[in-house]
């Protein structure tokens, strides 16, 4: 077992065994009528959370679904927001990876300030991070002067809006990568090198792999982040068509002339929202 | 002599001397209660704890003298260990943990599962090379893990508490192939155990570790 604490730790069926062998069928203690103002509480916070989803399907113009989702323009945004998203999740992992590793298993002065700097911009207001974006690496930011030397523009290109998505997702990924580092047994890594194992061995033959799942989690999250990145894209990256206006952006600007092609848009984004959910469900966060 | 060690380590504010030498062909068992430091002993010895004093020598090559400075890491050292725990790599097969240290030498991959399928052989879980750990039994598991000790041919090899982990029917059933994989090992040979019994039956000298000293 890859997990520290597993052996140690009853496996939910274990545990309903146990129970199961006690007081009937269902575990646990004995259970009351749970009180109704929480009921109708627990069921109003689901609705809460379905009806804007009832509201889409019901309010979509599905007859022309097919005509308004293979039009030019859904398409150019579909696509454009597949290669932002997937780019800045790749972009995310490269940074997030080693930044994860250091926060997980090194110790310096300050590391507390870094790992709240990391997380910062999950809670900031996207919108701020597009300012401080183009503050930093705008034309006239800190290292505007720097990127347009090495003929990089960033400002209003699709390599902005994945900088922007990358901005607001990779926190996620580097949460998702330290938790599970710290969570790794560290005896595995010490007994591979006394076999003979370099660091680099280590990481990649050991390391790597019982962290896959915590990695792939992490990928998963920050792409489905980026994927509804709105406030810092638009800030930093502008709202032009086929360069920088990914599905967001582009269900905001249609819902002023059309609604009903906004409706069909974010049930576009819906379902890809939903199919990460439910990849990860079944694979990385089962409640077990 | 082969192994010479007078050392003290400390881990977790808790200190233990052990100084003593083996000859090579020769099992010594570290015997102590648990508690007294042997796992810390353990540690010091495969390279993953540099001790607070003393020297370790192992063929006359010098692998620990605080004094000095020199530590040789554990990945450089000829020295394996069957883990008390087992401690074999959930995400590779039976074979494929038994290839790692060759594979963490540079060797090929084909030579290595090509040998490490032989040791199996040996060992008798040649059946079971293409299993995952979490689906071998408490017996076949530490078949693989002594395989894994023995594939590289260290010059030290340490079994830390071999036994622990089977119930009485495996522990027959294993007793026999350790003290054959004891005998038939060549360089020098520590058994870390804290069961008289097993440290009577299986070495040749017996190390008492007690209140972390030994003697």
């Amino acid at each position: 077992m890859p997990r520290r604490a597993d052996p140690h730790v009853p496996t939910g069926r274990e545990s309903e065994r146990e129970a199961g062998r006690g007081a009937g069928p269902k575990a646990g203690p004995p259970r009351r009528r749970p009180p109704l103002a929480i009921v109708a509480l627990a069921v109003a916070a689901v609705a809460f959370v379905a009806l804007p989803l009832v509201g889409l399907v019901v309010n979509a113009p599905w007859s022309q679904a097919a005509t308004q989702l293979t039009s030019e323009a859904s398409l150019v945004a579909l696509r454009l927001s597949l290669v932002v998203s997937t780019s800045a999740a790749a972009l995310a992992l490269v940074l997030g990876l080693p930044l994860a590793w250091v926060l997980a298993r090194t110790t310096f002065p300050g590391r507390g300030i870094v790992r709240a700097g990391v997380v910062l911009p999950l809670v900031l207001p996207p919108v701020v991070g597009g300012v401080g974006l183009l503050a930093a690496l705008g034309r006239r930011g800190l290292l505007g002067g720097l990127l347009g030397r090495l003929g990089i523009q960033l400002p209003f290109t699709t390599g902005g809006a994945v900088v922007a998505a990358a901005f607001v997702s990779f926190p996620l990924l580097v949460l998702a990568v330290e938790a599970g580092l710290r969570s790794l047994d560290p005896r595995f890594e010490l007994a591979a090198s006394t076999m003979g194992a370099s660091r680099w061995y280590v990481w990649r033959r050991v390391t790597l792999p019982l962290l896959a799942p915590q990695i792939v989690a992490g990928v998963a999250l920050a792409w489905a982040r980026a994927l509804g990145e709105f406030g810092a894209t638009i800030m930093f990256a502008g709202n032009l068509r086929g360069t920088t206006q990914t599905l967001p952006l582009a269900v905001f600007e249609r819902a002023q002339t059309d609604p009903a092609g906004a409706i069909l848009l974010s049930l576009v984004l819906v379902a890809l929202s939903l199919a990460v959910l439910v990849g990860l469900r079944g694979r990385f966060l089962s409640t077990r | 002599m082969t192994l010479d060690v007078d050392v003290t380590v400390r881990r977790d504010g808790f200190e233990v001397r052990a100084a003593f030498t083996a000859e090579a062909g020769e099992t010594i068992a570290l015997l102590g209660p648990n508690g007294a430091g042997k796992t810390t002993v353990v540690a010091a010895l495969a390279g993953l704890l540099p001790p607070r004093s003393g020297t370790i020598r192992l063929f006359d090559r010098v692998l620990d003298d605080a004094g000095s400075g020199i530590h040789v890491p554990a990945e450089d050292r000829p020295v394996a260990v069957a883990f008390q725990d087992l401690l074999l790599f959930p995400h590779l097969s039976a074979v494929e943990n038994v290839a790692f240290p060759l594979r963490a030498r540079g060797l090929s991959r084909r030579k290595a599962m090509a040998r490490a399928d032989r040791l199996l052989g040996r060992l008798g879980v040649a059946h079971r090379a293409g299993a995952k750990p979490g689906s071998l039994s408490g017996g076949e598991a530490q078949r693989v893990a002594l395989a894994r000790a023995l594939v590289a041919e260290p010059s030290l090899l340490l079994l830390d508490e071999p036994m622990s982990s089977l119930d009485a029917r495996a522990r027959g059933e294993i007793r026999p192939l350790v003290r054959q994989v004891l005998e038939a090992f060549p360089g020098v040979r520590v058994l870390v155990t804290h069961d008289p019994v097993e440290a009577l039956t299986l070495a040749d000298r017996m190390v008492i570790l007690a209140e972390g000293r030994v003697s």
